[in-house]
Formats: C-alpha cells, sequence, structure tokens
C-alpha cells in the first residue's frame, strides 16, 4: 500500500499492526466464545418458548422485524440457529471465511431480533457486528482452510476494520455517556449510580456479590464521584478513538467498569468483550505460545507455530466446555439471574489487563 | 502499489466517511422514533439509564405485581411477572412488564389466548383455579441518606384487571 498522505489516511491505515497470524487466532478464539456463550438466546428451549407465545406478546422493535405478525413456528428458530452454528463454525476453521463471517453476523443479528420481539431489545449488536467489519481484515489467511487453498495467493492482513470497530464502540458507549448527562446525572444534588443499585437489588432481585454491602453504603462523595466517573468515561471513549493506546487505556478501563457494574448492579455486557478482545495484541500472544512451544518440544520455528495453535485450540474448547457445563449445571449459586461464567469471564478479563498494564508499566 | 491496493483504499476512505455521517444520524433517528414509539432495531447505541430515580435521598423503585385472585374472588398470591415468563431472560421482564401491562386499554383487551396463558400460569404457580388478575404498579419510596435503608411511602394503584370471559 501507498504511504498515507495525512491524519484521516494514517488514522485508518496505521492505528493498528495486524499480522496474519494475530488475526488467525484471534478469529479462532472469537468463533470459539460465539460458539460456547454468544449465540442470541439461552438454547433451544428459549425458542420453543417463544414460537409457544401467544401473538399478544409478540411486540417487535421498530424496524424489520415489524414484517412479522408473531414469533415464527419452532422450526425458523431451529433452521437460524442450525445456520448459525454452520456458519461460526465455517469461521472457525477459516472455510471461505469472509462468506462465512458475514453470514454469521447476519443470521445472528435475525435471531436477536426475533428473540427482542418482546418489548424489549437487548444492546448486544457487537456479537454480530464484530464477525462482519472483521471479515474484510482477511483474518482468514492463516490457520484456516482458505490457507490451505490458497497458499501464497493470500491478500495482506488489514488493520482498518479494528479502527472502524473502535469507531462503534467510541459511538455506542457515548450514546451510553450523552443521555445521563441529559438525565441529570452530573447534579450533584443526586446519586444516580446509587439509585439504579436500588432498582436492580429491590426491583430485580440482582443481589449477588457486593450489591447487598454497596446498598448500605453510605459515603455521599464517593456515590457523587461514581455518577461523575461514568459519563467522562462513557464520553471520553470517543475521543480515545483517535489514538490505539489511548482506546487500549480506554478499554482496560472498560473491563474494570464491567467487573465494578457486575459487582455492584450485576449486569456483565459479556457481549462487549467479543469487541473489547479484538484488541489485544494477538501477534504477541501467538508470538508467545509458539516460543513456549519451541522451546518446550525443542521443535522447529515453523511447526512450533502450528503445534501452539492447535494447543490453544485445544485448551479454549476443554476451558470453555468445563464453564459452559458449570453454568448450565448451576454448580454454583448465586443470588441473582447472571450466569455464572459471564463472572468468571470479566474476572479473568479483569486478571488479564491488570497483568498487561503492570508489564507495561514495568518495560 | 497495484490497482488493488488504489481502490481499496479509496473503498476504506469512503466506508469511513459513510460511517462517520450514518452513526450520528441514525442516533438522532433512533431518539426522534424511541420518543413516539419503542426503540427502533437494528441501532448502534448501548443502554443510556438516563432516569435519575432519586430526588432528595428518596429512592423510587418501581415494580410490577400480577395479583392473583382465585374463583372465589380472594387474592392467593402477589406475583412477579418473571414467573409467568418463565422462558423469558430476567434482563427482557422489566421492558416487556413495561410494554404489555402499563395502559388499561391493552391490558383489558387480551386475546382469550393471552388470557388463557396468563390464567394457566397463575394456576401453575398457585395450585388454584385463577378467575382475575390485577396488574398493580407499584411504587416504593425508599429513604437512605443517613442511616438504614427505610420505607417512606409506597404507592400502588391497578393499573388493570384481566378477568375470564364467563
Amino acid at each position: 500500500m501507498n504511504t498515507p498522505k495525512n491524519s484521516f489516511d494514517q488514522w485508518i491505515f496505521e492505528t493498528y499492526q495486524v499480522s496474519n497470524e494475530g488475526l488467525g487466532l484471534f478469529r479462532i478464539c472469537a468463533s470459539l466464545f460465539l460458539l460456547f456463550f454468544l449465540i442470541p438466546g439461552q438454547g433451544l428451549a428459549h425458542y420453543q418458548y417463544l414460537s409457544s407465545l401467544p401473538s399478544d406478546f409478540y411486540a417487535p422493535p421498530p424496524g424489520p422485524m415489524m414484517l412479522l405478525d408473531g414469533f415464527p413456528p419452532y422450526i425458523v428458530f431451529q433452521v437460524l440457529y442450525a445456520l448459525i452454528i454452520l456458519f461460526t463454525l465455517g469461521m472457525l476453521v477459516g472455510y471461505q471465511t469472509k462468506r462465512t463471517s458475514i453470514l454469521a453476523g447476519i443470521f445472528i443479528l435475525l435471531m436477536q431480533g426475533l428473540i427482542y420481539s418482546v418489548g424489549k431489545v437487548n444492546h448486544e449488536i457487537m456479537v454480530p457486528l464484530v464477525p462482519v467489519l472483521m471479515a474484510f481484515s482477511n483474518w482468514g489467511n492463516s490457520f484456516s482452510i482458505d490457507s490451505l487453498r490458497n497458499a501464497g495467493q493470500n491478500k495482506s492482513p488489514e488493520s482498518w476494520p479494528l479502527v472502524l470497530l473502535s469507531l462503534f464502540i467510541g459511538f455506542m458507549m457515548f450514546t451510553s455517556g450523552f443521555p445521563k448527562i441529559l438525565g441529570g446525572w452530573l447534579d450533584p444534588s443526586t446519586h444516580a449510580v446509587k439509585a439504579h443499585l436500588f432498582r436492580q437489588f429491590f426491583a430485580h432481585e440482582r443481589e449477588a456479590f457486593l450489591a447487598g454491602y454497596a446498598i448500605q453504603f453510605q459515603n455521599e462523595l464517593l456515590w457523587e464521584l461514581l455518577d461523575w466517573a461514568t459519563i467522562i468515561f462513557e464520553i471520553g471513549f470517543l475521543i480515545a478513538v483517535r489514538k490505539a493506546t489511548w482506546f487500549r487505556f480506554f478499554l482496560i478501563l472498560a473491563v474494570f467498569f464491567h467487573f465494578s457494574t457486575k459487582m455492584l448492579l450485576n449486569i456483565s455486557f459479556l457481549p462487549n468483550f467479543l469487541a473489547y478482545a479484538a484488541f489485544l495484541n494477538w501477534s504477541a500472544i501467538y508470538q508467545s505460545n509458539r516460543r513456549a512451544v519451541q522451546k518446550l518440544f525443542r521443535t522447529v520455528r515453523e511447526k512450533a507455530g502450528n503445534v501452539s495453535v492447535l494447543l490453544f485450540v485445544l485448551l479454549t474448547i476443554i476451558s470453555f466446555t468445563i464453564l459452559k457445563w458449570i453454568s448450565i449445571r448451576e454448580v454454583f449459586q448465586i443470588d441473582s439471574d447472571l450466569m455464572i461464567h459471564e463472572s468468571i469471564f470479566l474476572s479473568f478479563a479483569v486478571i488479564v489487563v491488570t497483568i498487561a498494564s503492570l508489564k507495561s508499566l514495568f518495560k | 502499489m497495484n490497482r488493488y491496493d488504489v481502490m481499496s483504499q479509496n473503498k476504506v476512505r469512503k466506508i469511513f466517511i459513510c460511517t462517520l455521517i450514518f452513526l450520528p444520524l441514525q442516533y438522532v433517528l433512533v431518539g426522534i422514533i424511541g420518543q413516539h414509539n419503542a426503540e427502533p432495531w437494528p441501532a448502534f447505541i448501548f443502554p443510556g439509564f438516563k432516569n435519575v430515580y432519586e430526588s432528595e435521598r428518596i429512592y423510587k423503585i418501581h415494580q410490577t405485581r400480577f395479583d392473583v385472585y382465585n374463583s372465589s374472588d380472594e387474592k392467593i398470591a402477589s406475583l412477579s411477572p418473571h414467573l409467568f415468563f418463565t422462558g423469558i431472560p430476567r434482563s427482557q421482564i422489566a421492558g416487556l412488564t413495561r410494554f404489555f401491562f402499563r395502559d388499561k386499554q391493552d391490558i383489558e383487551s387480551f386475546s382469550p389466548e393471552a388470557k388463557a396463558f396468563l390464567f394457566a400460569n397463575g394456576k401453575r404457580l398457585t395450585n388454584h383455579d385463577v378467575s382475575r388478575l390485577d396488574i398493580v404498579y407499584r411504587r416504593d419510596f425508599l429513604k437512605s441518606g443517613t442511616g438504614n435503608i427505610e420505607i417512606d411511602s409506597v404507592d400502588a394503584s391497578i393499573v388493570g384487571t384481566i378477568q375470564t370471559a364467563n
């Protein structure tokens, strides 16, 4: 590609550095995360329930779902579910990766539309958005069937989809912060975070983790600081889009923000983590895994790369299976509708960003 | 640099410019539609949690309850709506309740099928035949400023009643 001429071009094409291996590793991780935890709804029983609801309770949000008169038959949900799994598997193994990623995103979006047609939209559009945008990064260039079929003919990896994704995240965070300013969150005489905590605790029975302690907490200054910090964080995200270091710093804040939201309000926003994970330094993760395998098995560099990816996939599948099992079986009881895997993921994310931050601090 | 790269870069620039225009425009549209109707979908927004449910250290807790009456017209239970919609994730229940159970006319014009669904769930939950469901909108005002949390006042009103046809 030619040398970018202006700051706009620099922002689009040079903000992030990506490699085929890093993108490939993220594609595998994102596909597994989707397959195990982020397929819309709560499985076939949820779809069967929706299809059995009287049509009075079909209330699509303004948009394309209004074309339907009621919930479709169960078979439609089953077909959609099968297509989501099929295309996400295609994305995982890297078969016609661009096409399967986009189709996975489209069918996830359709499924979300049906699930949200009960009078309440959940804000999980990051789930379909990530595969659709990342499809254009050529994330199927490595560790994929495509790479075997098109040996030596791959297009170069593209980093601009990451910038576009950061723009979506930044803007959407802004849409969360701006209404709060209009709603009076900055008024020092009110405590909005505390009021939301009360609502979640008493009206929605979200009583797990620190919620029970927090409702007793009386420090006026701290509650007001939380109101202000929330708005500064959410509005600031949009400005941070300009530079990779700023944006990654805000992503670290986001992980702590969601963790504290989980601890206080029992809300996890797990789908956002699919998007946040795209900004991890996957090339460095790949290199570090490869070096570890090379050292451990005393093997050659090329072979070590593939073995490290294989081990990564195996370990991810094993840990996701255990997590899913724990979550479905409700091995640990919590006083909330939060799933146990959501809680574990958020805690894991806090550990990851804390270690990464400390490492970069002492570099 | 080949021709593909030049075209590709121009396309990417156009994609970014369109996105930079599209995102604020769709947000304005979401605001306008949301004022008159419900929140549109799909939209690139996160939840605003705009409202401050507090005034002078009095915290407002809004709740909808389903009061269940047996065939002798005696109140036998006051239940949370999520118990009636067991297949819907809890994260959607508050929105669902707001949408379907806040307007007297909407509530009283449910189809026989929807009424049967609600009564069947009422029976499942109470082990009694259900003759009537009162949809109660309740606001608890909690005082929390200096010490323990205390109930300041409670304001409850029946939004609508669902009755069997006979």
